[in-house]
Formats: C-alpha cells, sequence, structure tokens
C-alpha cells in the first residue's frame, strides 16, 4: 500500500455483528498492513477459521454508516475516513461455517507485517493532537499485549534496539508489552549498550507496573539497604566471623574472568573488591546457600553490565533466587536436571543417546558445569552474555497488571487460546519465535498469588498422540525444573558435537573433547540450534485441539514411579515424581 | 566408566589418575602444566570436574593418562566423589603456603577410604614450591607424613614446572609397578585387557610397603 496520508499508525476497533459486545482492539500501520493481513488477524484476534465479511463502521451526523471493505483500497479509504475519529471502526459478520484448515490445521503466517509497536501509538495520538484518557491507552495496550505478541517481526535480524526498547514504556515510563519484549530477546538479544536497562526487567528486578521514577527509588531503597548490610559485616568486629568465609570468596574473585579486560586489572582494584563485596554480602543474607564456587562467574558479569555494586547485587540476589538451588549442598535441582538432559538427548537424538550408554557416559555429569554455571564458562564472555540474556528473556516475564490472569471466567481461558494458537502458527511455519503459549504458562506457575491450582492445571499441556517415540518429558513447568532452555543449549552443544562424541572412545576423551571447548562453542550456531530444538519440544506441548483445554493432574496428586537411579541421595526419587506431568511423545 | 578394560592393550597402558585436595591448591594448574606445559594464574576455579588426557612414554611402554582434575569446594563433593570410582591413580594436593591444607590430606584419604579405593596408588603434591618466603608446612613435617602413610611426596610448582614430570613420571611408573605385581601374582591367568589386572593384590602391597605404594 502507498503512504495513507502520513499516517503511520491506526488504531482498529473490531465488534462482531452477531455480538457488538465482544470488541477486540489493535494497531496496525496502514502503510504497510494489507486487507488480507487486517483480515487474518481478525480471524486469530476472535480465534475463528471461517469466512468474514468485514464492514467499516462510519458515523456520520446522527447516522452510521456501513462500507463493506473487500479490497486493499477499501480499506485505505477507511483509514483516510478515519483521520478524525478515535478509532477505525470495523464489524464483522461471520458469512459461512465452512472451515477452511490447512493441512497442518494451523494457520498461515503472512509476511511482511510490522509489530504494531506503542511508540507507534505516541506518534499517532502527537501527530493528530487527539487527546487520548491514558486510562483508555492503558486499556487498548493491554489487549494490544494479547493480540500484538502474535505479531512479532519474525523477519527481523536486529537485537533490541534503543527504539524498540523505548517503545515499550508508556509516558511515565511503565513497562508495557513485556512479552514482546523477552521474545525480541529471546530471538534476538539485546543491543550491549541497552543491558544495563534491559537485564533489570529481564532479571524481574522490579515488581510489576512501577512508574520511572518508582523504579530509581525502588533501586535506591535496595541499595541503601545494600550498604547498610555491607557495613555491619564489614564493622571491625565482626570480622573475624566472616574469615573463612572471605577467605574462599576471594580466592575465586581473584581468578574470575581476568582475563577480561573490565577484571584485568591489578587484585587491589575496586572492581574486584566490588565482587568480592556483593558475594560476601549475599552469602551472609543466605546462608542456606552462602557461597559456592562458581557464584562469582554469575555476579562478574552482572558487575561488567551495571557497573555498581549496589545495582549488581540487587540484580545477582534475583538470579540467585533462581539459580540457588545449583549450588545447594543436596545436589536435588542438580539430579533433577540430570535426568532431564539424559530425557531430552534420548528423545532427540537417539543414536546419541545409545552411543552415551555405551560409554557409559548417559549421566550427563560430563555437563555439570553448563548446567550449574547455565553454560556461562562455555563461551567467550562476551556471547556468555547473549546465552544469558537468551536463558533469562526464556524465563517469565512479569505478568502485566491487567492482563487477564485471573484464575476464573473466560477471558482467561480465551486470551491462552489465543496465544497458543498464534505460536502454533508462527511455529508450524518453522519461525524460531517463542511461543506464547509457554511463557503464559510459566506466568501462571510462578505467580504466587495465583492461587487456583485447578485453573492452572488446566492451562497445561496435552499428548499429541504417540507419534513418535514413545519417550516421557516433563512439560516445561518441569522441565530442567523450570528453567526447560538451558536444557536445549546443553542439548544443542551436544548435538552440534555428535560426530564428535562417536569419534571417542571412552568417557575420558568424551568429556575430555568437550573441555577442549571451554569459552570456544559458537554462541550463534549454539542458540539457534537450542531455539530450533525448543521450539520442536514447545510444539509438542501445544495444546492443538481447539476447543478443550486438556487438563492435567496437579503435580502432587501424580505419584509416578521412575527408576532411581540418580547419584545424589535416595530422595531424588521423590523430586522426579513431583515433577509431575509428562508429555507422551 | 569401566576403562579397566582398557587398561592394556597392545602393549598400551591407559590410567586413570584422580587430583583431589583443598580449594585453590593448584590441582588444576598442576593439570595444565603437566598436559599442556603452561601456567596462568587466572585459570578459574573448578565446578564439578575438568578431564585432561596425556600421553607419555617410560620405559619403553606408551602410556595413557586420563587426568580428572576435580572441584575443591566442599560443595562439590556429591559430584566429584561420583568420579573417584576406577582412579588407578591419586593425587593428592596440598598448598606449602597454607597449613591447613595440608591438615587437610587425612580427611581427603578418609574421603578415598569411603569410597574404597584405599588400594589406588596415592602420591602427594606439595604444590606452590616457588612461593618459599610464604612457606607454611615445613618440608620434614610433610615427609615425615608422607612416610608414614607410605606415599611418595613431591613438592612441586605448577607455576616453574618444578618436578611437576617427575611427580607423574614417578606416579606413572607406580601404577605400572601395581599393574605387573597384580598380574604376575593374580590367582587366575590374565588375559590382555583383563579387568583385575589393574588392581593391587595383597602380595603387591607387602612388596610396596617398605616404598611409596598404597
Amino acid at each position: 500500500m502507498s503512504s495513507v496520508g502520513g499516517i503511520d499508525a491506526v488504531r482498529v476497533k473490531v465488534a462482531l455483528e452477531e455480538n457488538p459486545n465482544d470488541i477486540r482492539r489493535f494497531v496496525i500501520d496502514p502503510n504497510i498492513t494489507t486487507f488480507a493481513d487486517l483480515y487474518k488477524w481478525i480471524q486469530r484476534a476472535f480465534y475463528i477459521k471461517r469466512n468474514l465479511e468485514i464492514s467499516h463502521r462510519l458515523s456520520c451526523g446522527n447516522s452510521l454508516l456501513n462500507f463493506t471493505i473487500t479490497s486493499d483500497k477499501d480499506l485505505q479509504e477507511a483509514v483516510v475516513a478515519t483521520v478524525n475519529s478515535p478509532y477505525l471502526e470495523l464489524s464483522i459478520h461471520v458469512t459461512d461455517e465452512t472451515v477452511v484448515p490447512n493441512e497442518s490445521e494451523d494457520w498461515i503466517v503472512l509476511d511482511g507485517y510490522d509489530i504494531p509497536m506503542i511508540k507507534d501509538i505516541r506518534s499517532f495520538g502527537n501527530r493528530l493532537a487527539l487527546p487520548i484518557a491514558s486510562a483508555l491507552r492503558k486499556r487498548v495496550e493491554n489487549t494490544l499485549y494479547q493480540i500484538t505478541s502474535a505479531f512479532i517481526d519474525t523477519s527481523r535480524k536486529s537485537p533490541l534496539g534503543e527504539s524498540d526498547w523505548l517503545a515499550h514504556f508508556d509516558d511515565e515510563g511503565r513497562l508495557i508489552n513485556p512479552q514482546e519484549l523477552w521474545v525480541i530477546v529471546f530471538n534476538w538479544g539485546v543491543e550491549p549498550t541497552l543491558r544495563k536497562d534491559v537485564w533489570k526487567h529481564l532479571l524481574n528486578v522490579f515488581p510489576p507496573d512501577l512508574t520511572e521514577i518508582d523504579r530509581e527509588k525502588y533501586l535506591l531503597m535496595k541499595s541503601k539497604v545494600y550498604w547498610q548490610i555491607r557495613a555491619s559485616w564489614k564493622r571491625e568486629d565482626q570480622l573475624p566471623k566472616t574469615e573463612p568465609l572471605r577467605d574462599m570468596v576471594w580466592k575465586d574473585v581473584r581468578r574470575t574472568d581476568r582475563t577480561y579486560p573490565y577484571f584485568d586489572v591489578p587484585d587491589e582494584h575496586q572492581r574486584l573488591t566490588s565482587l568480592f563485596n556483593i558475594l560476601v554480602t549475599y552469602a551472609i543474607l543466605n546462608p542456606d546457600v552462602s557461597y559456592a564456587q562458581g557464584m562469582s562467574d554469575l555476579a562478574a558479569p552482572l558487575l561488567v553490565v551495571m557497573e555498581d555494586e549496589a545495582v549488581t547485587f540487587t540484580c545477582f540476589s534475583t538470579l540467585m533466587a533462581r539459580c540457588k538451588k545449583h549450588f545447594l549442598p543436596d545436589g536435588k535441582a542438580m539430579s533433577l536436571k540430570f535426568d532431564h538432559l539424559t530425557l531430552l538427548v534420548q528423545k532427540f537424538d537417539p543414536e546419541l543417546y545409545k552411543y552415551l550408554l555405551k560409554v557409559e557416559a548417559d549421566d550427563m555429569f560430563f555437563c555439570y558445569r553448563w548446567l550449574v554455571l547455565d553454560l556461562k564458562r562455555e563461551f567467550q564472555f562476551d556471547d556468555a552474555l547473549n546465552i544469558m540474556e537468551a536463558i533469562w528473556s526464556s524465563l517469565l516475564p512479569p505478568p502485566p497488571k491487567d492482563a487477564p490472569q485471573s484464575p476464573s471466567g473466560e477471558t482467561f481461558n480465551t486470551a491462552n487460546k489465543l496465544c497458543n494458537h498464534s505460536s502454533a502458527v508462527l511455529r508450524s511455519e518453522g519461525y524460531n519465535s517463542l511461543p506464547y503459549s509457554y511463557q503464559s504458562l510459566v506466568n501462571a506457575n510462578n505467580d504466587e498469588n495465583f492461587s487456583d491450582e485447578d485453573e492452572y492445571a488446566q492451562l497445561n499441556i496435552n499428548d499429541f498422540g504417540g507419534k513418535l517415540e514413545l519417550v516421557s518429558l516433563p512439560d516445561p513447568y518441569h522441565l530442567g525444573d523450570g528453567n526447560p532452555f538451558t536444557l536445549f543449549l546443553c542439548l544443542a552443544i551436544l548435538i552440534l558435537h555428535r560426530e564428535r562424541v562417536f569419534s571417542e572412545q571412552d568417557y575420558n576423551s568424551l568429556a575430555s573433547s568437550f573441555d577442549k571447548k571451554v569459552r570456544k562453542h559458537d554462541a550463534e550456531k549454539v542458540l539457534s540450534k537450542a531455539r530450533q530444538l525448543f521450539s520442536q519440544y514447545l510444539r509438542h506441548c501445544e495444546i492443538v485441539d481447539n476447543n478443550e483445554f486438556v487438563s492435567l493432574q496437579k503435580p502432587k496428586e501424580k505419584v509416578k514411579e521412575k527408576k532411581n537411579d540418580s547419584w545424589f541421595d535416595d530422595n531424588s526419587c521423590e523430586i522426579v515424581s513431583s515433577s509431575g506431568q509428562e508429555i507422551q511423545c | 566408566m569401566d576403562q579397566n578394560q582398557n587398561c592394556h592393550k597392545n602393549n598400551e597402558f591407559l590410567f586413570k589418575v584422580l587430583i583431589i585436595g583443598d580449594v585453590a591448591v593448584g590441582k588444576s594448574s598442576i593439570m595444565k602444566r603437566f598436559a599442556e606445559n603452561v601456567f596462568d594464574r587466572k585459570y578459574g576455579s573448578t565446578i564439578g570436574v575438568d578431564f585432561k588426557t596425556k600421553k607419555l612414554k617410560l620405559g619403553g611402554k606408551a602410556v595413557k593418562l586420563q587426568i580428572w582434575d576435580t572441584a575443591g569446594h566442599e560443595r562439590f563433593r556429591s559430584i566429584t566423589s561420583a568420579f573417584y570410582r576406577g582412579a588407578h591413580g591419586i593425587v593428592l594436593v596440598y598448598d606449602v603456603t597454607r597449613m591447613e591444607t595440608f591438615t587437610n590430606i587425612p580427611k581427603w584419604l578418609q574421603e578415598l577410604d569411603l569410597q574404597d579405593y584405599n588400594c589406588t596408588v596415592k602420591i602427594l603434591f606439595g604444590n606452590k614450591s616457588d612461593l618459599s618466603s610464604e612457606r607454611d608446612v615445613p618440608r620434614e613435617t610433610a615427609f615425615k607424613y608422607a612416610d608414614s602413610n607410605n606415599m611418595f611426596l613431591f613438592e612441586t610448582s605448577a607455576k616453574t614446572g618444578n618436578s611437576v614430570n617427575e611427580a607423574f613420571e614417578h606416579l606413572v611408573s607406580r601404577m605400572l609397578v601395581a599393574f605387573h605385581e597384580a598380574e604376575s601374582t593374580a590367582t587366575k591367568p590374565i588375559l590382555s585387557g583383563d579387568l583385575s589386572t589393574c588392581i593391587l593384590s595383597e602380595q603387591e602391597k607387602i612388596i610396596a610397603g617398605s616404598g611409596c605404594s598404597c
């Protein structure tokens, strides 16, 4: 379409003719949106596969006119006619019952669409000088959140840049549409200069829905607390209590990433002191995990990016909330990860699995460091940053405050159906997009306020019919102890090096061949392979059924026998059981 | 992980060697010095276990060493001890500049006892011998201890490379002796690559008793 009168964003409000209260709102860029795009989007938004008749509702004095839209030209005219209205109001009528499914039962993804950005709303508002009440905008944006997530530009090549980033804040600096952000980061990464800001969000440092000012206050408060705690253990009379701890931490700090320019400084340098202070303070505040080797590896990149001791501490604490399990002496989390990684290899590369069995490496112990440090050591420092942010973005974005997360009612299910389906569409076309279904599932799973377990259990996974070898895989809630993507990164490395694995005669040569690759793996290749495998896995987790959510038993009700071959302790059997739901694939 | 099967093939020997000891005594540095002849002070802490392979010729015999460098941190004990199984040689390392790393050696020996590998060839490395001004563990004390525990002690420096190769060569020769002793004293005829061949017999212990083996 040619340029439409300089308008680069149009807000669209679509109502169902049969039920005018059933409304969807979203934003289109009229310069690139074809009628066919609009048609598909509306189908998706209402979750219908039938043929539609779209008409433009235009108020003209006291009367209401309806113009049918059937072409790009009609759409263009409708846009121009709406220039002084807050919305392009459309009404749709379902014309027939014909379901025209593709062979795959999934819809086709249209090429060449763009992400309806929030910045577009702003520019729209500014350019047309339309006073948009912020409440209204918020509602629109929340609706957008549900719909636009389906419209990520899969052809983009560049990492999250400044304009993308700024577009994800409202006037007061509240983060909006985080899910879309997470997906961009997951697939394309973040411009290094933005990491300082983006990472705080990826790590969920802030409570949801804070304005920019509130966030600053929040960080300031956190920092203040940090300085106080730090000062308290640094008091002369307190120092002897922490001597062995400080000894231990210092031994590691002075050998953590010292070849990286930031830490390529004398031992007495403030940067090393900061890293040391952060780790000691964390250990004192968290006596259950205290300090364990490897933590310095996780804290160092945060310090490099944040360049502020107190802020780094806050980020590190939130990161450790998830990772501390890796370091607990009981080893349960690690045991579970080993088991699950073995399952993944078995499922995705049976030949490789057989070979690992043969050399008795199916315990995957040689991947220990990979799993403990979320693969941080396996890549060059800068590449490791990409890997880390990919892992973080594969986890939960903060649940938007007004998003449909109510455990009861139709909205929730509808929204999730929409999400599920959209992701199915993207993936069935072979895009490496992070499925929203998974994100929203994870959301639900991790939201502590999410009280109704029955509802949440309903949002789970179905089996997909024994087409493949019968290997049970845990669902994304449980796979890798709730961090499935790290396992897929490991799997990707293994698969990318499978030929090398086959050439190794025994456990030791196999393990040492991977040791030779420390800090040398190709991050780009590994990430892209891992995304592909992860998508494949999630596709299997998809709820394919249009109409029904298949209810799964809650973990606590399901007791599954599993061989107790874990090397940690007898309790590991219990953990595997509690991993609960499994998908037959 | 039973490489005993490969222990002896076509006059080539394959031994699994484990390096254990307290945090930051230089275990990884020793391994890197021996396997690659490099030293890097900035080498990061070992998480779990690192693996290296080193081939050498000793007395006309080709020996391949699989070296398993374990993390010193208590926290990783559950994983590192999983690797103890099947080791033919154990390198126990302490830091001559830190007494506590030396006094912890009995704890490490106990750890091995728990794993029922008290019959493997063991050798003691007093590392960081280049830091003579910071020495905390007197030579005499250490040698006396080693003697009374039937272990050979080498004071090494991974940094300068001092005595590292000699110590490993000694370990290999001890493992070869142990192998042959076991072979000659075994009750059953030994086939090449037999499982039992790398395990020391009672007889060998007596012979080795005066020396440095287990």
